[in-house]
């Protein structure tokens, strides 16, 4: 938007200036110059004029069921799930979080993905012979990577930024996307309201204020 | 999260065609366990961790007669699937009347023995059940046992002394019985629902 009016702006300084241009030159010039940028000046209003018309190209982001689990006395981590969509026509990127220091000492976007068998831990033998034996069992359904994925490992890393494509939802939920509040100051009680304050690429700032709940509303 | 909805979908459709198979043999409408039977199932009798809410007495992974046992890997500092994993089973428990909710243990055993000392262990349980069993052991060897036996993995990321850092966990939960059969295994994401559906079922068969 900014830039669009910058280069409006820019474009009717520069018909000026010719038309300045024209009443020092000579009669000749004169001329043709004045109406060149009488030109210039009406195709700038009317772009202007027009502009009520164009739709500019925006994300529109909302967030629904902004929501954290209740956490241990002991615990010293919490999550907050919520529903990002873009309702707009141009992308957008969540890429970063932060927290009412009164909550928690920090907060992050993290991902919990399945890692792959055959990474660092060695499969135990025991395991081996049995997920074997489950194949015959799991297959009927299935496809042969399925009695595998009984025994991968979850694992949790942080992420730089959750792409939200225009047109498109992406939800924070369990076994997934998450905001990670880290060194929690007290324990997260049910009826709790956890004000965070997200980062978009392009929409910049909301705040959101989520619900502490047992479970997912 | 894609990944994670495909495969659940792949789950249902596994177990949706083992269940109706069952269901059309039995006759029954929807007696059929969801959930990982493995054939042949893990035998877990010989394992045994310290509960330390019950000052370390070596306990059997395995329920008391006529009841069930239900046994997760993980660690207090896990903020997603930890979390989810035992509300999920608390409300499970809640689904199911009181005098069958009684025979149902719940236990948890540490991956991370460090940070999760006897005291955060045993709080940490006693925030998602009212009774439960808190297994733990700082020596690396019984443990090495206990999550070969379930088939457990566990990989705690490097990091600097005294820094946080995350503990990448088998998230299955594994139902075992009075002979020390794992006779089920609910993969993360399982819904509580079903959970209560498949221990009614493994209940009466208790019985």
């Amino acid at each position: 938007m900014n830039t669009r009016t910058t280069s409006r702006a820019l474009l009717a300084t520069l018909a000026t200036v010719s038309l300045l241009a024209a009443c020092g030159g000579s009669d000749e010039s004169a001329d043709t110059a004045a109406p060149a940028a009488t030109e210039a000046a009406d195709t700038a209003s009317s772009a202007e004029a027009s502009d009520t018309t164009v739709v500019m190209p925006a994300p529109s982001i909302t967030i629904a069921e902004p929501w954290a689990r209740t956490s241990a006395m002991v615990a010293t981590a919490g999550a907050v799930y919520l529903v990002i969509d873009n309702g707009g026509n141009q992308d957008d990127a969540l890429i970063g979080v932060t927290v009412d220091p009164g909550v928690a000492a920090k907060a992050e976007l993290h991902e919990t993905v399945p890692v792959e068998d055959g990474s660092a831990m060695s499969e135990p033998a025991a395991s081996d012979a049995s997920a074997m034996g489950s194949d015959t069992t799991m297959m009927a359904g299935a496809d042969s990577s399925m009695a595998d994925s009984g025994t991968e490992m979850m694992e949790m890393r942080p992420v730089d930024k959750i792409a939200i494509v225009a047109g498109t939802s992406v939800a924070l939920e369990p076994g997934g996307y998450h905001i990670m509040l880290l060194d929690l100051v007290k324990p997260l009680a049910v009826g709790d309201q956890i004000q965070l304050a997200l980062k978009f690429e392009v929409s910049g700032d909301t705040i959101v204020m989520a619900e502490v709940r047992d479970t997912a509303p | 999260m894609k990944t994670w909805t495909s495969r659940a979908l792949r789950w249902a459709t596994g177990i949706g065609l083992i269940t109706g198979v069952l269901a059309s043999c039995g006759g029954g409408e929807d007696a059929a366990l969801g959930g990982i039977v493995r054939t042949p199932p893990l035998q877990v009798a010989e394992v045994s961790l310290p509960d330390v809410s019950a000052g370390g007495t070596p306990t059997s992974m395995r329920a008391p007669d006529g009841e069930l046992y239900l046994v997760y890997f993980g660690y207090t500092s896990c903020p997603d699937v930890c979390p989810t994993t035992l509300s999920d089973i608390r409300v499970a428990l809640d689904g199911l009347p009181d005098d069958r909710a009684d025979r149902v243990t719940v236990a948890m055993a540490t991956v991370d023995p460090v940070r999760d000392t006897d005291d955060v262990l045993t709080g940490y349980l006693a925030h998602f059940f009212d009774h439960s069993i808190a297994l733990r052991t700082i020596e690396t060897s019984p443990l090495e046992v206990a999550t070969a036996a379930f088939g457990v993995k566990y990989e705690i990321a490097d990091h600097e002394p005294g820094d946080a850092y995350d503990v990448s966990h088998t998230a299955i939960t594994y139902v075992v019985d009075s002979t020390g059969t794992v006779v089920l295994e609910w993969p993360f994401g399982y819904l509580s629902a079903d959970m209560t559906s498949d221990l009614n079922i493994l209940l009466d068969k208790e019985n």
